[in-house]
Parts: structure tokens; C-alpha cells; sequence
């Protein structure tokens, strides 16, 4: 009797625990909906275990180039596009190319800061290692300005600026749009003059934030 | 001694449980059942007082999302009532626009804004009468008419409507929301038992407007004298109908007065049984969802006047005199209340608008009046409250309005995981302050959450940010490629031009060796 | 305007503070506590006292160790509750000395290592008990009954209608030390089985007629009825009522959900019933069962305790179901006649699990617009 008994609790604590564990697999699920909700930025977070995956197999070398270039695209989103070559190459994308093909440690983005470096480290399975501040500290957002009294129309900013944020013509004055600035500061070095400003980013009132509680 | 006595023993049972304070106010579906009598509610006077036209009236130059809009008039202008200063907003009364600056206005952010301060002219006729009649009102002459919802968000009506229109799902039922956001809130109240037959002249023309068959009417059940009226109105436009249409397309739905029923989100779950699901609106199920008092100055904007008023409700336990009044959009909360002798109460209490439960405390009275400022809650200064460990006793969860689970929700957004609180509906939470009112250990949940969705919303704008960063990037790349591609490219076709160049000289060299030679 | 200052935090109507909830617990168990004292055993007031005192100070020192408020933690009175639960839960005649240890354990490992109220994953009188009981065996088990108020001037040894047992625990006769009526329950089942054992060994096809097997039905209905005398008798039964009705107070008062208490007592019944049916053995009927021991107590006052307990409400009916069966187990099938404290102690370790797989977003996601421009609102 008794072995009947224990039987039958065993076989509901195993049902109980798989019952669980089967409701378990679904936030996973749910998560990857909530994630793409709001925009297509994260579109492509779901197939992040595979991806996951193939990050390890990366370092083996025995992946087709098409999942490095999925891979290196998934990388490349959770950059902050700042393209400020901080990093020591040209561009967001060329150091989640540089990441993935040549394994350039993952710590070389101050703008990422910290919480970048958690992300890929979870994203790509390595570890996660302090920031690399012979790159740079991480700053808060800021934004360039043109002196515009000041400027005298070289369009020298022009082409140093990745994201076409600076409007202007040779000869005539030139100002940053402010939405489109990533506040890179590779505008700084070449203007003959010493225009350009960084300023800290303004809130807008529609993007203000409730204080964190104490 | 005996004092120190009392006091502890005075201490000890005021922990003790008495009557129905020991149990819970939490309604069986969600929400509070919080009684209505509380001091500083006011009796409903069936007149409206309006509120004398103040000096200065101002009005900030932001949508209902609070991005900032460009004016349209220029300082030093006379402005008549009614007139255009930017786009959604008109001139409440006339005057000179004696500046255009930054001033404070009703935000939790306390920042000050561009707004436009209008020198109220005494002297001019004041008609509130600036549009032509129209038989029947029109979504464009909502837009004319500036006119809001004057329940809570202030979303254009206009724009709502055109949604509405545009949504795949027809529309097909009205909602008029006659239920108050707070109980401490009796301005639809006020309206409805000012003029209940116009409300209901009102209801019909919106129906015509949004094309509906029928009508729900949702009022509080303990709205007793607003109730009835507004069913007597109801009574009366029935039986002026054809007789074949015995069948009144208006159905007033009495709903019980549980805090926050005023919520659309909740109201349409208490009237239909349809449970909203996260992200979904209600014209997504072929709801309209409209406030009594929008839909009536819906109504007087098609008879010629333009939103220049709202009623709000002035009270609180601290208020010296509780009660409605129509103020001047633009007008300084200082000014009213000044007018309804509450600035004496107001200097020594603290000043929220939208309520005591759902509101913010105003640093500065200043501040002028929107079309979304649906009531003045003076309420006293509170002790801090110690905030202690979550027991977890799940009561939060058992009062959420919406469904949510405010503990688990808790502990993903002071942890900033974000993305595992959107998991668990962040984005549905209504910010009522339920949890806040029934959690145990004085945890400010409330707060917590609308830190973390404006925290996820700026979050999801970096995300667009970068977005746009990396598409710019990429563009300007392929550019620089293509550049590249051309100058090397035309380089090439030079070196070869050159070669073929040197080939001919080399030819032309050759040749004359060749004459040298034979000769 | 500078006085204003800025609270997000709703204006309050009513709140009911951790301290009332406790408070709310406490009151709840004092007809219990009161019946004891009056029926059994006098003493559990003195050592209520003596482990509220105790609980207080040592919180009071982890509370300064730890650099928080004293007051504050004074103040919720739970610790004073869950001293109280672990004093009904041991046997009255334990030595001063072991209880005070308990308390210790109490406050140290079953509170503070986890970081105070509302961070400790497990029921700290629970834990208390579990460490107790592995660790002081003897004292534990056996229930020196000294006597209620009400019968001072009866023999102890007629309430307790057994010889003393264990005369080495206590020399000097202060009273009567007597197994529970579980414990006495198990012994009883262990001697009914082994006489069957013995009989069957030496008859073994002696009488095989149909009245025999009648007969042994009526033998089997006669032990079934004298075990749950011993029940029924007892003046334990009274005290389990006790908590019954502390328990109906407190889900009256809201201060408990009723899916915690009705899952472990429904899941205990029906597994008494099973057990019953199938069993050759004396077995108690099912509804005077959930009378038997700290069932009603447990199932009331220790698995609802909220911090260590599941919190939806799916949750709550697997971790009560999950404690009924585990209870019944450990009753029947182990060597420790009551289980209610290891049933708990188990399942809390299993909250984690069942709160993840079943508190989840009670609204269903709608699938996105493509134009996503506004939220509208009333």
C-alpha cells in the first residue's frame, strides 16, 4: 500500500514539475513578441540562441560566410551607432566585422560603455571584460554645434561627419542637425577654425523621464 | 506619565482593526471601492459659477504628447476670442499677446515651456459665440473648434475620430463616459445635472457624427440625481422619436462606483465584458470611447462655440470651499483658486491636479489651466511613510484595475530590466495608484512604473535614434564607395588613355627610326 | 510655494500596514493559545513569552548588525509572530535553553542571512523547528504534558491514558511525559501491523469463510473507530477547532486568501479518503484526520505565511496541494509522525519554480499595428 502511495505521489510531483517546466518554456516565447512590439529594431533578437550558437562556432572557423554576415548584422544592431571610430575602425559595422572575423575583444566601445559590453557578452556566450578605457570614457549623449559666427565654410566637417548631419555649402555657413547628430566628435579635428562645440544633449519635454525612486 | 500612557496605548489600538476600516476596500474585479464622502467632496450645486475672466491668460505651446508646435501669431498682435495662436489652440478671450516665453505649465517635469501669454482686454465684447451654426457638426469643425478630450489624456477629438474611421473594424457602438476619474471628482456630475436634455441632444448628434447604431451611456451608480436626470432626458427624446422606433439606440448602464472605472480601459471591461488586451485600443474592437463633457462641447462647437472652458473641480480635505467651476482654459491655477477662496488653504497644503490618487503635486501655482486639468486636489502635506520589504501578500495584484501583477513588475523595473516588465505588461498599467493605496509596506509602486515606462519608451527611441544613425552611416559608406569606385575608375581610364598615349609616341618614334634607317 | 513638496505617491484613504497583518495573525491565534494553556499544557504561556522576548532582542541585534532601522523592524511584529509559531509547533516540556536556541535559529538563519522580512525564501519558524528537531531528537519528541488549567487537580496520567514512557528525560517528576497522539497514533498502527504479520505467519489458512472476512471487516471498522478515539478524545481536537476558527477569522478579514488553506486541507482529505479505501490497516477517517495534529494549524497559520509562499493564485493552489501531499507522505510513510513542518519547508523550496511558471501577464498581448502613431485615451 504504502508503495502505491509513494508511487502515486511521485508520479504527480513529476507531473507537477513537467507541467511547470512546460509553462516555463513559454515567456521565452513571449518575450521575443514583446521585443518586437514596439519597433523592427529588434527584429532580429528571436533567433538570438541560434545565433548564440554560432558565435561559438564562429571561433572554430567552420561557418559559411552567410551566418557571419547574419551574425555580424545581429552584432552591428546592438551597437550605438555612434560610428565615432573610437573603436579603432571606421564604423559600427566594420568592428562587429572585425569582432566576428578577426575576435577583437568586445570592450573597445565607450560609448557602449559597461552595458554594451554585458550585452554582447551575453549575446555572443564569451565573457564579459572590463572596458578598454585606452579607447575612451564612456560620456553622456552629447551633441556638436556649430559657432556659426565663427565658421568660415570649408565643408572640411562636412565630409568628416559619417552620418551627413552637417548641412552647408563651400563658402557659406554650416550647421548640425541636431536629430541626426551622433555626437561622434569626429567633426573636431579637422575644422581649421575650432567651431564645433559638444554640448550635452537637451531632453525635450516629450521624451522627459520619471526620477527613479529612492 | 499618564500622557506617555495614553499615547502608547492610543498607539496600539489604532493598529487594532475597527468596523470596516479593518477590511480592505479592494473590489472583487480589481480596483478600490473607496466611499465618496470624504471630506472635502463637495455637494453638486445644480448651477455652474464661472469664474471671473482673470488679467493674463497662457497658453503652452505643446500637443498633447508634449512636443513643442510653433505660434502662429507674433508678439505685440491683438488677438480676437476665438482666433488661431498655433495649431489646437485659440485665443480664450481677447487681447494683446504681450510676449511669447518660457513659462511653467502643469507637467510632473516642472520645466518651463514656450507659451503664449495673452493681456486679457476687459473692454471688448467677450462672445463666446466666434463660429457659424452648422445643422450638423462635422470632424473638421472639431479641429476648428480645438476641440480635446477633456477627460484625461487631451487627445484631439478630431484625430481620435478620424481613427476611428480608419481602423479595419467598423465602428458601431459609442461609449459616453460620464464616469468620474476620481472619486473625489464630480465635474461630469456638475454637467450632467446642469443641463441633462442638452447632453442627451448632444449624445445624438455624436452618434450621427461617429455613425454608431447604438449608445452606452456609463454613469456611477451612486450618481443618484445625475442618473435620474439624464434618464428623464433619455425618457423624453424616446418619446419624441417615430413610434416604430420603440427601441431607444441609448442605453444609460449604471457601473458601480469602484476607482479607477473612469479609465477607458476599464470602463469598456465593465460595460461590454471585453477585456482590452495590452496595446489594443477600444476602437480596435468597433468602440468609440468619448467623455460627457467632450462630447457635449462636441455638440456646442457645432452650434458656433469653440472650447474656450472647461469645469473643474476644486476640493480635497484641505479646502476651505469645495466646488465646481468653468474656468477659462489658459487660466492660472492660482487665480482659481484665489476665486473660489481656497489660496489661504493652498499655501499650507499641497496643490495636485488630476486628483489625489492619479495626480502630481504642483511646485508652482502659477501654472495655467489646460484642457485636461479636470480638478484641484488640495490635500495636507503628508508624513513620508517609511518604505518597507515587499512581503509579497499579493494585494497589489488583487486591486490592479488591469490585471497586472504589480510585485513582479516591481521587481523587474527597480532592477531596470525592462524588457522582462513589458514581458509582464508594462505597457497596460493605467497608473491609477491602486497598488500604492493597498501595498502593506508603503512601496511607491506607482512611481516605480511610470519611471520605468518613460525609461522604455526613451529606450525605444535610442533604439529608432540608432537606427537612423546606422542607415545614414551606411548610405554615407556606400557613397564614400561609390566615390572611390568613380575616382579610381576615371584614374584608370586616364593611366590607359596614357599608356595608349605613350604607345603612340612610342609608334610614332619608332616609325620615324624606322625612315631614319632606310634612308 | 516652497513648502509643496513633490510625492508622487497617491494620496492614502486606508492602508493596512505588515504591522496590522501580523497583528490581524496574532489575534487569530489567541483562542488557540488560550485553549492550549486552559486544556494541555499551561506552560506554552511562559514560553510564548519567554520566545517573543527572545525573538525581539535577537532581532533587535541582527537589526544593529546590519546597520538598519531597529525600530522599523520592531515595529512589523513579525518576528513576534513567527516566535509564536515556532513555540505551538514544539512539545511545552522542551528545555528553556533549546528554545531560545530556536529563536536564535529563528531570527539568524530562517531571517536575517537572507536579508530580513520579505527576502527569506523559507518559513523561519520552520526552520527553526526542522533545526530543533535533527537536533535535539529526544526533547522534541517526547510531550511532557504537565497540565491545562482547567484540570490541575486531575492526575495527569488519567488525561493521558499511558504510563510514563520516558522517565530518563525528566528524574525528578515534574509531570508526565507522554508521546502526542500522533505518536501514539504511529505506535499504534506499527503494533496493529505487526500482530497481523504474527497472526498470519502462524494461521496462515486457518479460517478462510466468508464470516471470518466478515468478521474482520466489523475488527477492521472497531480499529478504525477506536484509532480516531484516540483523536476524537483527545483534548488536541479542541485546539485544532481553535484554529479553525482563527483561520475563518483571518479569511474573513481578508488577511489570507482561502486557496492556500482549502488546497491543503482538501488535497489531505482526499488523500486520507484514497488511503482508506485501499488500506487493510487502521486508518483514521478522513475528516477527523484534518483534525489530527498541526494540520489545521499549518494549513491556516504556517503555509500562509506570504513571504515564503507562492503568490498567484494558480501558484498558491500547486504549493498547498504540494504540502498536502507531501505532509501525507511524510505522516504515513516516515519515521516522523506529524509533517506539516518538512511538507512546508519542502514546497518553499519550490516557490521559485512555481511562481515562475504560473505569475505571468494576466493580459493577452495584441499583435501590432502597422501604424502605431497614438495612443488614445478617454
Amino acid at each position: 500500500m504504502g508503495a502505491l502511495f509513494t508511487l502515486v505521489g511521485v508520479l504527480l510531483g513529476i507531473g507537477l514539475v513537467g507541467y511547470a517546466l512546460s509553462r516555463l518554456a513559454e515567456p521565452a516565447a513571449k518575450q521575443a513578441v514583446s521585443v518586437n512590439l514596439k519597433t523592427d529594431v529588434n527584429e532580429l533578437d528571436a533567433p538570438e540562441s541560434n545565433n548564440a550558437a554560432a558565435a561559438s562556432a564562429a571561433s572554430i572557423d567552420a561557418v559559411s560566410s552567410q551566418k557571419d554576415a547574419e551574425l555580424i548584422e545581429n552584432l552591428n544592431r546592438r551597437l550605438p551607432q555612434t560610428q565615432c571610430a573610437q573603436c579603432g575602425y571606421p564604423g559600427c559595422r566594420p568592428y562587429a566585422t572585425a569582432i566576428i572575423n578577426d575576435g577583437v575583444p568586445i570592450n573597445q566601445c565607450p560609448p557602449g560603455g559597461d552595458a554594451l559590453i554585458e550585452e554582447l557578452a551575453d549575446f555572443l556566450g564569451v565573457e564579459a571584460i572590463p572596458l578598454d578605457t585606452d579607447k575612451g570614457e564612456t560620456k553622456p549623449a552629447q551633441l556638436a554645434l556649430i559657432i556659426e559666427p565663427d565658421c568660415i565654410g570649408c565643408a572640411l566637417c562636412i565630409a568628416a561627419c559619417p552620418v551627413d548631419a552637417i548641412v552647408g555649402a563651400s563658402k557659406y555657413m554650416h550647421t548640425v542637425i541636431a536629430s541626426q547628430c551622433t555626437g561622434c566628435e569626429l567633426c573636431l579635428p579637422p575644422c581649421p577654425v575650432d567651431c564645433i562645440e559638444l554640448r550635452p544633449v537637451p531632453v525635450p519635454l516629450h521624451r522627459w523621464q520619471w526620477p527613479k525612486p529612492a | 506619565m499618564n500622557n506617555t500612557l495614553k499615547l502608547f496605548i492610543s498607539r496600539l489600538t489604532s493598529k487594532l482593526p475597527r468596523g470596516k476600516q479593518a477590511l480592505l476596500p479592494i473590489a472583487p474585479d480589481g480596483g478600490l471601492a473607496l466611499a465618496r464622502n470624504k471630506p472635502g467632496l463637495l455637494p453638486v450645486a445644480v448651477h455652474i459659477p464661472e469664474l471671473a475672466l482673470p488679467d493674463q491668460l497662457v497658453f503652452p505651446l505643446t500637443d498633447y504628447a508634449k512636443q513643442i508646435m510653433c505660434a502662429e501669431v507674433e508678439v505685440g498682435a491683438s488677438v480676437k476670442t476665438g482666433d488661431r495662436l498655433a495649431k489646437g489652440i485659440i485665443a480664450t478671450a481677447s487681447g494683446t499677446i504681450s510676449a511669447i516665453e518660457s513659462r511653467a505649465i502643469i507637467h510632473p517635469s516642472h520645466r518651463n515651456v514656450p507659451c503664449i501669454v495673452i493681456d486679457v482686454d476687459h473692454t471688448v465684447s467677450d462672445d463666446p459665440k466666434t463660429l457659424p451654426p452648422l445643422s450638423v457638426p462635422t470632424v473638421e469643425r472639431l479641429e476648428q473648434a480645438c476641440i480635446s478630450g477633456l477627460g484625461g489624456a487631451g487627445f484631439s477629438t478630431a484625430h481620435k475620430l478620424r481613427i476611428a474611421k480608419n481602423t479595419p473594424t467598423p465602428i458601431h457602438t459609442l461609449l459616453v463616459n460620464a464616469v468620474e476619474c476620481e472619486p473625489l471628482i464630480s465635474c461630469d456630475e456638475a454637467l450632467i445635472r446642469s443641463d441633462a436634455t442638452a447632453i442627451v441632444t448632444a449624445i445624438v448628434s455624436m452618434m450621427q457624427l461617429t455613425g454608431c447604431a447604438q449608445c452606452i451611456v456609463a454613469i456611477e451608480e451612486d450618481k443618484l440625481d445625475a442618473a435620474a436626470e439624464l434618464s428623464q432626458a433619455l425618457l423624453n427624446y424616446q418619446t419624441a422619436l417615430p413610434v416604430n422606433s420603440n427601441d431607444s439606440p441609448i442605453t444609460l448602464m449604471p457601473v458601480s462606483a469602484i476607482y479607477p472605472s473612469g479609465a477607458e480601459k476599464v470602463l469598456v471591461q465593465r460595460v461590454t465584458g471585453l477585456a482590452l488586451e495590452s496595446g489594443e485600443r477600444a476602437v480596435d474592437r468597433g468602440i468609440v470611447c468619448l467623455n460627457v463633457a467632450t462630447i457635449f462641447s462636441a455638440w456646442k462647437a457645432a452650434s458656433g462655440y469653440p472650447l474656450l472652458s472647461r469645469i473643474i473641480t476644486v476640493a480635497g480635505r484641505n479646502a476651505k470651499q469645495a466646488v465646481n467651476v468653468r474656468v477659462r482654459i489658459g487660466t492660472a491655477v492660482a487665480h482659481v483658486l484665489e476665486h473660489t477662496n481656497n489660496l489661504a488653504a493652498s499655501t499650507t497644503a499641497r496643490v495636485r491636479v488630476g486628483g489625489p490618487l492619479s495626480g502630481f503635486d504642483l511646485l508652482d501655482t502659477s501654472v495655467p489651466i489646460t484642457a485636461t486639468t479636470n480638478c484641484i486636489a488640495i490635500e495636507p502635506i503628508a508624513t513620508p511613510t517609511k518604505t518597507g520589504a515587499c512581503i509579497r501578500c499579493s494585494q497589489c495584484s488583487d486591486v490592479c484595475p488591469v490585471n497586472l501583477v504589480p510585485q513582479q513588475l516591481h521587481w523587474y523595473a527597480t532592477a531596470d530590466d525592462l524588457n522582462s516588465a513589458m514581458r509582464f505588461g508594462l505597457d497596460s498599467c493605467i497608473e491609477c495608484g491602486c497598488c500604492d493605496v493597498v501595498c502593506p509596506s508603503s512601496i511607491p509602486l506607482t512611481a516605480t512604473f511610470r519611471y520605468a515606462r518613460t525609461g522604455w519608451r526613451e529606450q525605444q527611441q535610442q533604439h529608432v535614434d540608432a537606427e537612423l544613425a546606422r542607415t545614414r552611416f551606411e548610405s554615407h559608406e556606400s557613397r564614400v564607395v561609390l566615390r572611390e569606385q568613380e575616382a579610381t575608375r576615371i584614374r584608370e581610364h586616364k593611366k590607359t588613355q596614357l599608356a595608349s598615349a605613350d604607345n603612340a609616341i612610342g609608334d610614332a618614334l619608332a616609325r620615324a627610326r624606322a625612315r631614319k634607317n632606310k634612308r | 510655494m516652497s513648502n509643496l513638496t513633490l510625492d508622487t505617491a497617491a494620496v492614502t484613504y486606508q492602508r493596512r500596514s505588515v504591522a496590522t497583518i501580523m497583528l490581524h495573525v496574532i489575534i487569530a491565534l489567541v483562542p488557540g493559545i488560550a485553549l492550549y494553556a486552559l486544556l494541555v499544557d499551561y506552560r506554552i504561556l511562559q514560553n510564548t513569552v519567554i520566545a517573543c522576548s527572545a525573538a525581539i532582542l535577537f532581532e533587535c541585534g541582527f537589526v544593529w548588525l546590519r546597520k538598519r532601522s531597529i525600530l522599523a523592524a520592531i515595529k512589523d511584529t513579525s518576528v513576534v509572530l513567527a516566535a509564536i509559531l515556532l513555540v505551538l509547533s514544539v512539545p511545552q516540556s522542551l528545555p528553556t535553553w533549546q528554545l531560545i536556541t530556536g529563536v536564535f535559529i529563528l531570527c539568524s538563519l530562517g531571517k536575517h542571512v537572507f536579508g530580513g522580512l520579505g527576502h527569506n525564501p523559507f518559513n523561519p519558524a520552520m526552520v527553526a523547528y526542522a533545526v530543533l528537531i535533527v537536533s535535539f531528537p529526544l526533547t522534541m519528541t517526547q510531550w511532557s504534558t504537565e497540565h491545562g488549567f482547567l484540570d490541575l487537580t486531575h492526575d495527569a496520567s488519567i488525561n493521558n491514558d499511558k504510563p510514563p514512557v520516558n522517565a530518563t528525560a525528566n528524574n525528578n517528576w515534574d509531570g508526565v511525559t507522554s508521546a502526542t497522539p500522533l505518536d501514539r497514533l504511529d505506535a499504534f498502527q506499527r503494533e496493529y501491523i505487526a500482530q497481523i504479520t504474527t497472526a498470519g505467519e502462524t494461521e496462515p489458512t486457518a479460517h478462510g469463510t466468508n464470516e471470518d472476512s466478515a468478521n474482520s471487516y466489523v475488527d477492521h471498522a472497531i480499529e478504525n473507530y477506536q484509532i480516531s478515539l484516540l483523536v476524537t478524545q483527545s483534548d488536541w481536537i479542541w485546539i485544532s477547532g481553535a484554529w479553525l476558527v482563527g483561520g475563518l477569522y483571518l479569511l474573513l478579514m481578508r488577511v489570507i486568501s482561502w486557496h492556500i488553506p482549502v488546497a491543503v486541507l482538501a488535497s489531505l482529505w482526499m488523500l486520507y479518503t484514497l488511503y482508506g479505501l485501499g488500506s487493510s490497516g487502521p486508518v483514521l477517517p478522513a475528516t477527523i484526520a484534518l483534525f489530527s495534529g498541526a494540520i489545521m494549524l499549518g494549513a491556516f497559520f504556517i503555509a500562509t505565511d506570504p513571504v515564503s509562499a507562492a503568490t498567484s493564485e494558480s501558484g498558491k493552489l500547486v504549493y498547498a496541494t504540494g504540502i498536502g501531499i507531501l505532509c501525507f507522505v511524510i505522516r504515513e510513510f516516515s519515521a516522523y509522525p506529524e509533517g506539516i513542518a518538512f511538507a512546508v519547508l519542502l514546497m518553499n523550496m519550490c516557490v521559485p519554480l512555481i511562481d515562475y511558471a504560473f505569475t505571468r501577464n494576466r493580459i493577452k498581448r495584441h499583435a501590432p499595428r502597422p501604424s502605431d502613431a497614438h495612443d488614445s485615451d478617454s
